[in-house]
Protein backbone atom coordinates (compact mmCIF):
# COMPACT_ATOMS: atom_id res chain seq x y z
CA UNK A 1 0.00 0.00 0.00
CA UNK A 2 0.94 3.67 0.43
CA UNK A 3 3.97 4.84 2.22
CA UNK A 4 3.82 7.72 4.40
CA UNK A 5 5.88 9.46 2.06
CA UNK A 6 4.27 9.15 -0.77
CA UNK A 7 0.75 10.73 1.02
CA UNK A 8 3.88 13.63 2.25
CA UNK A 9 4.25 14.50 -1.53
CA UNK A 10 1.83 16.17 -3.88
CA UNK A 11 -0.06 14.21 -6.24
CA UNK A 12 0.77 15.11 -9.84
CA UNK A 13 -2.49 13.73 -11.09
CA UNK A 14 -5.76 15.16 -10.14
CA UNK A 15 -9.13 15.72 -11.89
CA UNK A 16 -9.45 18.69 -14.30
CA UNK A 17 -12.33 20.23 -15.04
CA UNK A 18 -13.30 18.03 -18.32
CA UNK A 19 -12.54 15.20 -16.77
CA UNK A 20 -14.61 15.85 -13.83
CA UNK A 21 -17.41 16.61 -15.87
CA UNK A 22 -17.08 13.73 -17.89
CA UNK A 23 -16.84 11.78 -14.55
CA UNK A 24 -19.80 13.27 -13.03
CA UNK A 25 -22.25 12.73 -16.24
CA UNK A 26 -20.81 8.93 -16.05
CA UNK A 27 -22.24 8.66 -12.71
CA UNK A 28 -25.75 10.33 -13.54
CA UNK A 29 -26.27 7.75 -16.34
CA UNK A 30 -25.25 4.95 -14.15
CA UNK A 31 -27.80 6.34 -11.64
CA UNK A 32 -30.21 6.15 -14.22
CA UNK A 33 -29.05 2.46 -15.54
CA UNK A 34 -29.44 1.82 -11.91
CA UNK A 35 -33.23 3.02 -11.18
CA UNK A 36 -34.01 1.21 -14.65
CA UNK A 37 -32.83 -1.91 -12.90
CA UNK A 38 -35.23 -1.45 -9.74
CA UNK A 39 -38.07 -0.99 -11.92
CA UNK A 40 -37.43 -3.75 -13.94
CA UNK A 41 -36.45 -6.24 -10.89
CA UNK A 42 -39.47 -4.94 -8.79
CA UNK A 43 -42.02 -5.88 -12.30
CA UNK A 44 -40.17 -8.91 -12.57
CA UNK A 45 -40.80 -9.97 -8.54
CA UNK A 46 -44.45 -8.81 -8.66
CA UNK A 47 -45.39 -10.62 -11.96
CA UNK A 48 -43.68 -14.21 -10.92
CA UNK A 49 -43.75 -14.31 -7.09
CA UNK A 50 -47.77 -14.02 -7.65
CA UNK A 51 -48.47 -16.80 -10.26
CA UNK A 52 -45.32 -19.05 -9.35
CA UNK A 53 -44.74 -22.49 -7.53
CA UNK A 54 -42.04 -22.28 -4.41
CA UNK A 55 -39.37 -23.33 -7.11
CA UNK A 56 -39.91 -20.79 -9.47
CA UNK A 57 -40.82 -18.36 -6.54
CA UNK A 58 -37.01 -19.36 -4.89
CA UNK A 59 -35.44 -18.86 -8.19
CA UNK A 60 -36.36 -15.24 -8.86
CA UNK A 61 -36.30 -14.08 -5.18
CA UNK A 62 -32.75 -15.18 -5.81
CA UNK A 63 -31.75 -13.70 -9.23
CA UNK A 64 -33.80 -10.36 -8.20
CA UNK A 65 -31.30 -10.51 -4.80
CA UNK A 66 -28.63 -10.74 -7.19
CA UNK A 67 -29.59 -7.90 -9.72
CA UNK A 68 -30.37 -5.47 -6.91
CA UNK A 69 -27.92 -5.68 -4.88
CA UNK A 70 -25.42 -4.80 -8.44
CA UNK A 71 -28.44 -2.34 -9.19
CA UNK A 72 -27.16 -0.48 -5.25
CA UNK A 73 -23.95 -0.85 -6.36
CA UNK A 74 -24.43 0.85 -9.27
CA UNK A 75 -26.58 3.11 -7.92
CA UNK A 76 -24.33 3.80 -5.05
CA UNK A 77 -21.40 4.50 -7.07
CA UNK A 78 -23.57 7.37 -8.83
CA UNK A 79 -24.23 9.24 -5.67
CA UNK A 80 -21.47 8.86 -3.81
CA UNK A 81 -18.99 9.95 -6.78
CA UNK A 82 -21.30 13.12 -7.03
CA UNK A 83 -21.35 13.82 -4.03
CA UNK A 84 -17.26 13.47 -3.78
CA UNK A 85 -16.93 15.92 -6.46
CA UNK A 86 -19.57 18.34 -4.88
CA UNK A 87 -18.05 18.28 -1.66
CA UNK A 88 -14.69 18.03 -2.59
CA UNK A 89 -14.42 14.47 -0.77
CA UNK A 90 -11.69 12.21 -1.78
CA UNK A 91 -13.42 9.56 1.09
CA UNK A 92 -17.25 9.72 -0.97
CA UNK A 93 -15.08 9.76 -4.34
CA UNK A 94 -13.11 6.58 -3.47
CA UNK A 95 -16.22 4.94 -2.19
CA UNK A 96 -17.90 5.71 -5.36
CA UNK A 97 -15.01 3.94 -7.52
CA UNK A 98 -14.88 1.06 -5.25
CA UNK A 99 -18.93 0.63 -5.62
CA UNK A 100 -18.28 0.44 -9.65
CA UNK A 101 -15.70 -1.89 -8.39
CA UNK A 102 -17.70 -4.25 -6.80
CA UNK A 103 -20.42 -4.07 -9.66
CA UNK A 104 -18.23 -5.10 -12.14
CA UNK A 105 -17.45 -7.81 -9.17
CA UNK A 106 -20.43 -9.20 -9.16
CA UNK A 107 -20.88 -8.96 -12.72
CA UNK A 108 -17.77 -11.38 -13.06
CA UNK A 109 -19.03 -13.53 -10.41
CA UNK A 110 -22.56 -13.57 -11.61
CA UNK A 111 -21.36 -14.71 -15.16
CA UNK A 112 -18.77 -17.14 -13.71
CA UNK A 113 -22.01 -18.68 -12.51
CA UNK A 114 -24.00 -19.06 -15.36
CA UNK A 115 -21.04 -20.37 -16.93
CA UNK A 116 -20.72 -22.95 -14.41
CA UNK A 117 -24.47 -23.48 -15.21
CA UNK A 118 -24.46 -24.22 -18.86
CA UNK A 119 -22.01 -25.92 -18.73
CA UNK A 120 -23.47 -28.34 -15.86
CA UNK A 121 -26.39 -28.33 -18.41
CA UNK A 122 -24.66 -29.15 -21.50
CA UNK A 123 -22.92 -31.95 -19.76
CA UNK A 124 -26.15 -33.63 -18.52
CA UNK A 125 -27.68 -33.38 -21.76
CA UNK A 126 -24.60 -35.17 -23.75
CA UNK A 127 -24.49 -38.04 -20.71
CA UNK A 128 -28.57 -38.05 -21.05
CA UNK A 129 -28.46 -37.91 -24.60
CA UNK A 130 -25.45 -40.59 -24.62
CA UNK A 131 -27.50 -43.15 -22.34
CA UNK A 132 -30.52 -43.04 -25.06
CA UNK A 133 -28.45 -44.02 -27.13
CA UNK A 134 -26.91 -47.10 -25.58
CA UNK A 135 -30.17 -48.09 -24.21
CA UNK B 1 9.39 35.87 -16.63
CA UNK B 2 10.45 33.02 -15.47
CA UNK B 3 7.95 33.75 -12.29
CA UNK B 4 5.10 33.74 -14.72
CA UNK B 5 6.12 30.97 -16.27
CA UNK B 6 6.13 28.85 -13.16
CA UNK B 7 2.90 30.35 -12.40
CA UNK B 8 1.58 28.83 -15.43
CA UNK B 9 2.99 25.50 -14.80
CA UNK B 10 1.46 25.67 -11.37
CA UNK B 11 -1.72 27.03 -12.41
CA UNK B 12 -1.50 23.44 -14.95
CA UNK B 13 -0.84 21.32 -12.69
CA UNK B 14 -3.66 22.84 -10.09
CA UNK B 15 -6.40 20.80 -10.18
CA UNK B 16 -10.07 21.53 -8.19
CA UNK B 17 -9.54 17.98 -6.72
CA UNK B 18 -6.47 16.23 -6.62
CA UNK B 19 -6.41 11.97 -7.06
CA UNK B 20 -5.65 10.84 -3.38
CA UNK B 21 -3.17 7.92 -3.45
CA UNK B 22 -6.90 5.45 -2.17
CA UNK B 23 -8.70 6.85 -4.97
CA UNK B 24 -6.06 5.71 -8.02
CA UNK B 25 -5.90 2.67 -6.01
CA UNK B 26 -9.72 2.47 -6.25
CA UNK B 27 -9.98 3.29 -9.89
CA UNK B 28 -7.06 0.72 -10.93
CA UNK B 29 -8.68 -1.71 -9.22
CA UNK B 30 -11.75 -0.80 -10.73
CA UNK B 31 -10.10 -1.05 -14.41
CA UNK B 32 -8.55 -4.57 -13.63
CA UNK B 33 -12.35 -6.37 -12.51
CA UNK B 34 -13.96 -4.11 -15.97
CA UNK B 35 -10.78 -6.19 -18.27
CA UNK B 36 -11.58 -9.73 -16.25
CA UNK B 37 -15.37 -8.88 -17.11
CA UNK B 38 -14.65 -8.27 -20.43
CA UNK B 39 -12.31 -11.57 -20.88
CA UNK B 40 -15.25 -13.54 -18.85
CA UNK B 41 -17.46 -12.42 -21.02
CA UNK B 42 -15.75 -12.44 -24.57
CA UNK B 43 -14.83 -16.17 -23.25
CA UNK B 44 -18.61 -17.17 -22.45
CA UNK B 45 -19.60 -15.93 -25.59
CA UNK B 46 -16.96 -17.66 -27.83
CA UNK B 47 -18.32 -21.15 -25.97
CA UNK B 48 -21.69 -20.72 -26.60
CA UNK B 49 -20.68 -19.91 -30.57
CA UNK B 50 -18.18 -23.01 -30.97
CA UNK B 51 -21.15 -24.85 -29.21
CA UNK B 52 -23.67 -23.97 -31.46
CA UNK B 53 -20.97 -24.57 -34.43
CA UNK B 54 -20.50 -27.99 -33.63
CA UNK B 55 -24.03 -28.56 -33.51
CA UNK B 56 -24.75 -26.68 -36.74
CA UNK B 57 -27.47 -28.77 -37.38
CA UNK B 58 -29.81 -27.66 -34.51
CA UNK B 59 -28.75 -24.17 -35.26
CA UNK B 60 -30.05 -24.20 -38.40
CA UNK B 61 -33.51 -26.42 -37.25
CA UNK B 62 -33.86 -23.50 -34.29
CA UNK B 63 -33.48 -20.62 -37.28
CA UNK B 64 -35.61 -22.08 -39.61
CA UNK B 65 -39.20 -21.02 -38.43
CA UNK B 66 -42.26 -21.34 -41.02
CA UNK B 67 -40.89 -19.07 -43.64
CA UNK B 68 -37.68 -17.34 -45.03
CA UNK B 69 -38.81 -13.82 -44.21
CA UNK B 70 -39.35 -14.96 -40.06
CA UNK B 71 -35.72 -16.73 -39.75
CA UNK B 72 -34.19 -14.05 -41.65
CA UNK B 73 -35.34 -11.78 -39.34
CA UNK B 74 -34.57 -13.74 -36.56
CA UNK B 75 -31.21 -14.18 -37.95
CA UNK B 76 -30.48 -9.87 -38.16
CA UNK B 77 -32.04 -9.37 -34.47
CA UNK B 78 -29.44 -11.87 -33.56
CA UNK B 79 -26.74 -10.40 -35.24
CA UNK B 80 -27.63 -6.92 -34.11
CA UNK B 81 -27.84 -8.06 -30.21
CA UNK B 82 -24.13 -9.37 -31.06
CA UNK B 83 -23.07 -6.19 -32.16
CA UNK B 84 -24.46 -4.66 -28.90
CA UNK B 85 -23.01 -7.38 -27.11
CA UNK B 86 -19.54 -6.85 -28.80
CA UNK B 87 -19.91 -3.04 -28.73
CA UNK B 88 -20.28 -3.33 -24.65
CA UNK B 89 -17.42 -5.41 -24.40
CA UNK B 90 -15.31 -2.95 -26.56
CA UNK B 91 -16.17 -0.25 -24.63
CA UNK B 92 -15.73 -1.66 -21.18
CA UNK B 93 -12.19 -3.03 -23.05
CA UNK B 94 -11.35 0.93 -23.64
CA UNK B 95 -12.33 1.97 -20.43
CA UNK B 96 -10.12 -0.39 -18.44
CA UNK B 97 -7.22 0.00 -21.08
CA UNK B 98 -7.02 3.73 -21.77
CA UNK B 99 -7.84 4.61 -17.45
CA UNK B 100 -4.68 2.29 -16.59
CA UNK B 101 -2.96 3.85 -18.93
CA UNK B 102 -3.80 7.55 -18.77
CA UNK B 103 -2.73 6.49 -14.16
CA UNK B 104 0.27 4.90 -15.32
CA UNK B 105 1.54 7.66 -17.82
CA UNK B 106 0.13 10.69 -15.99
CA UNK B 107 -1.81 11.20 -19.10
CA UNK B 108 -4.89 13.03 -18.47
CA UNK B 109 -6.00 12.98 -21.81
CA UNK B 110 -6.36 9.11 -21.71
CA UNK B 111 -8.35 8.95 -18.16
CA UNK B 112 -10.88 11.44 -20.07
CA UNK B 113 -10.73 9.25 -22.91
CA UNK B 114 -11.53 6.10 -21.12
CA UNK B 115 -14.15 7.78 -19.05
CA UNK B 116 -15.90 8.52 -22.31
CA UNK B 117 -16.41 5.24 -23.19
CA UNK B 118 -17.90 4.10 -19.67
CA UNK B 119 -20.23 6.88 -20.08
CA UNK B 120 -21.30 5.33 -23.81
CA UNK B 121 -21.13 1.94 -22.42
CA UNK B 122 -24.02 3.52 -19.41
CA UNK B 123 -25.97 5.72 -21.97
CA UNK B 124 -26.68 2.41 -24.51
CA UNK B 125 -27.70 -0.05 -21.21
CA UNK B 126 -29.95 2.52 -20.45
CA UNK B 127 -31.20 2.71 -23.49
CA UNK B 128 -31.77 -0.82 -23.59
CA UNK B 129 -33.19 -0.77 -20.16
CA UNK B 130 -35.78 2.07 -20.98
CA UNK B 131 -36.84 -0.35 -24.14
CA UNK B 132 -37.36 -3.16 -21.19
CA UNK B 133 -39.09 -1.03 -19.20
CA UNK B 134 -41.67 0.76 -21.68
CA UNK B 135 -42.74 -2.76 -22.75
CA UNK B 136 -43.89 -3.56 -19.49
CA UNK B 137 -45.78 -0.46 -19.16
CA UNK B 138 -47.20 -1.65 -22.29
CA UNK B 139 -48.03 -5.11 -21.03
CA UNK B 140 -49.35 -3.36 -17.83
CA UNK B 141 -51.99 -1.10 -19.60
CA UNK B 142 -52.85 -4.34 -21.93
CA UNK B 143 -53.56 -6.02 -18.87
CA UNK B 144 -55.26 -3.52 -17.35
CA UNK B 145 -57.73 -2.28 -20.58
CA UNK B 146 -58.37 -6.03 -21.18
Amino acid sequence: MNTGSNQDRPIELGFSQRLKDLVRSTATWARVAAICSFITTAYILVTNISKGGFLQVFIVLIITAVYVIMAVYLFNFGNLTKRGFDNIDQDDLENGLNNLRMYFKMTVRVLIGFIILFGIIILFAVLGSNSLLGG
Amino acid sequence: MEEIEQEGLLDESMFDVNMSPSVIYSLSETCRWARRLVYIAAGAILAILIIYIADWEALSRQLYLENETASMILIIIAIFFGGVYIAFLALLFIFSGRVKEGLQQKDLQKVEHGFMSLKVYFIISVFFSMLIVISFVLQLINIITS
